[in-house]
């Protein structure tokens, strides 16, 4: 009986991962900018990526291998959005025409250098 | 020649005319003006010079630079062509002997030749009683194949020296560091986008280089037990060394890793390594029964010298990829 209910859960799990990271492919290829872009790759690695592992960890046959599966999803929840936001500010630096695609509210990087440096 | 300069006056005159039909438009070439230059001193002190004085200035002038220009354009490109030559000729000696060699190797999977069934079963057999490692993968790259993996981790080391040799910058080597701080600082200099004390990326990378260091320790000095081992382990240990920097910046990373610290880890690492072996080699070859024991398969402090080598491997690899990405980077460590 519980090895039933570990494979359903492992099941739905996975094919929730799966279609997380179809969604995120289809944005990926569907969107025109960069940011938005971003977004969907960056649910895959995140949410898509935590689905599948958590449902591998579920099925995993000792608990260490869990533990080690979820070490992976911790590491891929710090890692990508970081990267992520690394990427998006890059984009907002450099992009000169991003007024016609969103407001930016956030200083420029050369004003936060230059605050900083004040400071310092 | 010196008793005749005419006759040598009009062979040169005639010969460089030959050689040198239609290249006039090549007169401010640069390569040609700086041999001139280089050349014009040597011409001035030989007494020739003098003696060439006597005849008409203008024909001199004329055929000196023509011999010259001959020199600059068509000898260098004879040179160049010459080194292609030979650079095509030695290939082709190289491959063809390479060829004959392979010619001469037993077919690929054929059952009778020692590689394709003593080696492998030997290694499968015998390899946790000979080296002590369970990892037998392991047990071939730092046992029996050793001396490969000695030539590995020294191409790794040369390939970041060469990169040393064409990327270094910094303040003490480079005559262009000026230029490289003033590009630096510019908006339109690649480095002025990267993270600049990004407290997003400060606060993960505070959580994440230790984990990741010390997964890279545990993969090293676990080679011989599970997968894993000194390459693996030390990229990983590179990419902890790597968003260290991305995120602290190099001065900060200089507190405990330099060009120096550099230097000294690898010298030590690629040493201890080929002392080690020189011994397992020796005590090998002399069937001298070697003093470093086995120890129990599966302990940590087992395999011999297994570990100590992973070990040299390990900071190998952790220094070459935190030097290639500081090279590729900044130009400096």
């Amino acid at each position: 009986m519980i090895e039933w209910i570990r494979f359903i859960l492992t099941a739905l799990l996975m094919i929730a991962g799966l279609v997380i990271f179809g969604i995120s492919t289809l944005g990926v290829f569907r969107f025109k900018y960069a940011v938005n872009r971003m977004h969907a790759a960056a649910m895959g690695d995140t949410l898509g990526v935590g689905l599948c592992l958590v449902g591998l960890a579920v099925s995993a046959p000792d608990f260490f291998v869990a533990a080690k599966i979820l070490m992976v999803v911790i590491f891929f929840w710090l890692s990508a959005p970081v990267s992520s936001h690394l990427l998006c500010r890059l984009e907002i630096e450099t992009n000169e025409r991003l007024h016609k695609y969103m407001t930016v509210h956030e200083k420029t990087l050369a004003q936060e250098r230059e605050e900083k440096e004040e400071e310092a | 020649m010196r008793e005749k300069p005419e006759g040598l006056l009009k062979w040169a005159h005639a010969f460089s005319a030959f050689m040198n039909a239609g290249d006039e438009r090549l007169d401010n070439d640069l390569v040609f003006s700086q041999v001139r230059d280089a050349d014009q001193d040597v011409y001035e002190a030989d007494s020739y010079e003098q003696e060439w004085a006597e005849h008409e200035q203008e024909e001199k002038q004329e055929v000196i630079e023509r011999l010259e220009r001959w020199r600059a354009l068509k000898g260098y490109r004879a040179a160049r062509r010459a080194y292609a030559l030979l650079c095509v000729t030695i290939c082709m000696i190289m491959i063809v002997v390479l060829l004959y060699t392979v010619g001469s190797l037993p077919a690929y999977g054929d059952p009778n030749h020692p590689i394709n069934n003593e080696v492998s079963a030997r290694y499968i057999e015998k390899g946790l009683q000979e080296t002590g490692a369970v990892n037998i993968v392991t047990g071939m790259i730092l046992d029996y194949r050793a001396f490969d993996t000695l030539g590995e981790s020294t191409v790794l080391f040369t390939g970041a020296m060469v990169v040393l040799f064409l990327l270094r910058a910094d303040a003490q080597s480079h005559k262009y560091s000026a230029l490289a701080q003033t590009m630096k600082d510019s908006p339109h200099s690649e480095t002025f986008y990267e993270p600049h004390r990004d407290v997003i990326l400060q606060k993960t990378a505070m959580i994440l280089v230790p984990v990741v260091l010390i997964f890279g320790v545990y993969v090293v000095l676990n080679g011989h037990l599970s997968p894993g081992g000194g390459f693996s382990g030390g990229a990983i240990m590179g990419a902890g060394l790597m968003l260290y920097v991305t995120a602290f910046g190099f001065a900060s990373i200089r507190r405990f890793f330099t060009y120096k610290t550099y230097q000294f880890v690898v010298l030590i690492a690629l040493l201890t390594y080929a002392m080690s072996k020189c011994y397992s080699f020796y005590t090998g070859a002399n069937h001298i029964e070697s003093i470093i024991p086995l120890g129990t398969p599966g302990a940590i402090l087992s395999s011999g010298l297994i570990l100590v080598l992973n070990i040299c491997v390990g900071f190998v690899v952790t220094c070459t990829m935190y030097a290639f990405y500081a090279m590729f980077r900044k130009g400096e460590m």
